[in-house]
């Protein structure tokens, strides 16, 4: 695998390169007081609403609680794999009903209100940053809690967060357009899991390979292939999400 | 216009996708090519379907799938005629 | 008859396929045996689906800059049709695999990959199903068929290549510079996977014009 390093460095560099090129052509500073103002504007929502944010606390506390008790029952410690598994199918759930409610919770009146205001590009940036902070506040606090109560493998600290973040940034983007799709039809929260998870899988198995190799405190450049290719999964996302999000916010 | 440069970056994003793919794939595929001459050559032998071939008996089972195919294929045309004929008598 | 010849060519292809797919000699490879005319009859599927699914997400483009019920047609039917491949794909390498490498699933990332696209297009008619408005089905659908494909692409190319896979060119390219194919299996291959591919456009031809048909006779009725 070390012949593998060089183009995908080259590829990650062209990926970059392309975003850069996609977001200059726009007004940038238009661009980015809008996405300012929508995190913003998220933000205070978010304060107001409290309860939302302490359901999700509760959510993940309570879920790997129950993960304690139905895996604790014979005093056994959890393996390596279990843990693994265990910790990324509690974050996705977390993930996928965290960000669900990102387009679902607002009104109608207060989006044509928006519509007016702002470039959809800015609505869907602002909603990504905004979801990943959120994802990154819910993911850590996941893993104080999953550590505390079930006991922590993790050898290579670092890494580890790294790979969090990088699931966080990951989930945040793909589940952030996903969820303004499924906003749309009907019976939205189905949907949403339906059409989430086939996009997620991908990054989720690389996501896992990497923390596998992160709990068994493996030399870090062992990890390279799978951080490449989650940054391009990611940077693809987001790409696909700032050009198809205007067709979605149109009606 | 401005959409057209998006599609084409996207283009050019899949496109880095594959090209590094095959850079990155040269190697194993040269290797594996060299693994299976060598089994090619010590491999006569391997048990085939010798007989049924002897036999002649192959060739009922290619008669059996042509007509199966050639069924198939039959009733593809036909819809695609009549889907033809209702077009025409639409336009009419 | 003239613009269809190339009806002509695929059951010409059709028929070469068969024949020359269970009559020619191919290479004598342990465990394989003659279960590798499979590569002749399974293999082309996927190529299949895979350019199916292409015309489907550049016709979803298409709908996007030209919202017409065209091409909203052709990009849907073009999916039902991929879908049709990958599942006939699935099945056929589901028992080739059974034979060859002992189980139906072993877990190999080709077929995991394989799996999750199909779902992934699964998901995408669901969502087409919930929407009572043609112009708003049409639209989203598009937008999360070109999202789901940009989605698959890495699923496709870059998992298979990263894990070892028990598919031909494990670890590396699953293209065909690895697969063990001498020239004259070459002489059948080729042929296979343009016949098969341009049998899925041909089904796809029929059933759009019949869509677009049916289409233009409701707007006809209401009017």
């Amino acid at each position: 695998m070390v012949n593998t390093r060089r183009p995908a460095d080259t590829f990650l560099f062209i990926t970059i390169l392309n975003i850069c090129v996609v977001t200059l052509r726009q007004n940038i500073k238009v661009l980015l007081r809008e996405v300012l103002y929508l995190m913003q504007k998220d933000f205070v929502l978010e304060w107001r609403q409290k309860y939302a944010f302490n359901g999700m606390l509760l959510y993940v506390g309570s879920t790997v609680f129950i993960c304690y008790l139905s895996f604790g029952l014979r005093g056994g410690t959890l393996g390596v794999p279990v843990w693994n598994a265990l910790f990324w199918i509690i974050l996705l759930f977390t993930s996928v009903n965290a960000i669900a409610k990102s387009f679902m919770q607002e009104n109608k009146g207060r989006l044509l209100y928006l519509y007016t205001l702002v470039s959809p590009q800015g609505v869907i940036l602002a909603k990504i940053a905004y979801n990943t902070c959120l994802m990154l506040v819910l993911a850590l606090l996941c893993y104080l809690f999953y550590a505390v109560v079930i006991g922590n493998p993790v050898q290579d600290e670092g890494m580890f967060l790294a790979t969090i973040l990088l699931g966080a940034v990951g989930f945040s983007t793909s589940l952030t357009m996903i969820s303004g799709i499924a906003a749309k039809a009907s019976n939205s929260s189905t949907l949403m899991a339906i059409l989430s998870f086939p996009v997620i899988i991908p990054m989720l198995l690389m996501l896992m390979k990497m923390s596998k190799n992160a709990i068994d405190g493996l030399e870090r450049a062992a990890s390279t292939d799978e951080l490449t290719t989650l940054l391009a999964i990611n940077a693809i996302v987001i790409t696909v999400s700032y050009i198809l999000f205007p067709y979605l916010w149109r009606n | 216009m401005r959409m057209l440069k998006n599609w084409v970056f996207l283009l050019l994003l899949t496109l880095t996708l594959n090209i590094n793919n095959a850079a990155v794939a040269q190697t194993p595929a040269a290797a594996e090519e060299t693994v299976m001459i060598e089994a090619n050559s010590k491999a006569a032998d391997i048990e085939m379907a010798d007989q049924l071939r002897r036999d002649g008996k192959i060739y009922v089972v290619v008669g059996c799938v042509l007509v199966v195919l050639a069924g198939v294929l039959f009733y593809l045309v036909s819809i695609d005629r009549k889907v033809g004929r209702l077009e025409k008598e639409y336009r009419s | 008859m003239q613009k269809n010849w190339w009806k002509v060519v695929t059951v010409l292809l059709l028929v070469y396929t068969v024949v020359a797919g269970f009559l020619n000699d191919v290479p004598r490879l342990a465990i394989l045996n003659e279960s590798i005319r499979n590569t002749y009859f399974h293999v082309p599927m996927w190529f299949g689906m895979i350019l199916l699914l292409l015309i489907s997400v550049i016709y979803a483009i298409k709908y996007l800059k030209t919202p017409t019920l065209r091409n909203d047609i052709i990009s849907t039917e073009a999916a039902r049709v991929g879908l049709l491949f990958g599942v006939l794909g699935i099945i056929t390498g589901m028992g080739w695999a059974s034979v060859t490498w002992g189980e139906f699933w072993s877990n190999d990332p080709k077929q995991n990959a394989s799996a999750i696209g199909l779902l992934m297009y699964f998901a995408y008619f669901v969502l087409r199903g919930s929407f009572a408005e043609q112009q708003q089905r049409a639209r989203i659908s598009a937008v999360y068929n070109i999202f789901a494909y940009a989605a698959l692409i890495p699923l496709l190319f870059i998992l298979p290549r990263l894990t070892d896979s028990l598919h031909p060119g494990n670890g590396g390219n699953p293209g065909f510079s690895s697969y063990d194919m001498d020239s004259k299996m070459r002489m059948v291959f080729y042929p296979a996977v343009i016949a098969w591919t341009l049998l899925g456009v041909w089904i796809l031809n029929v059933k759009s014009r019949f869509e677009i048909l049916k289409q233009k006779l409701y707007e006809h009725a209401h009017a």
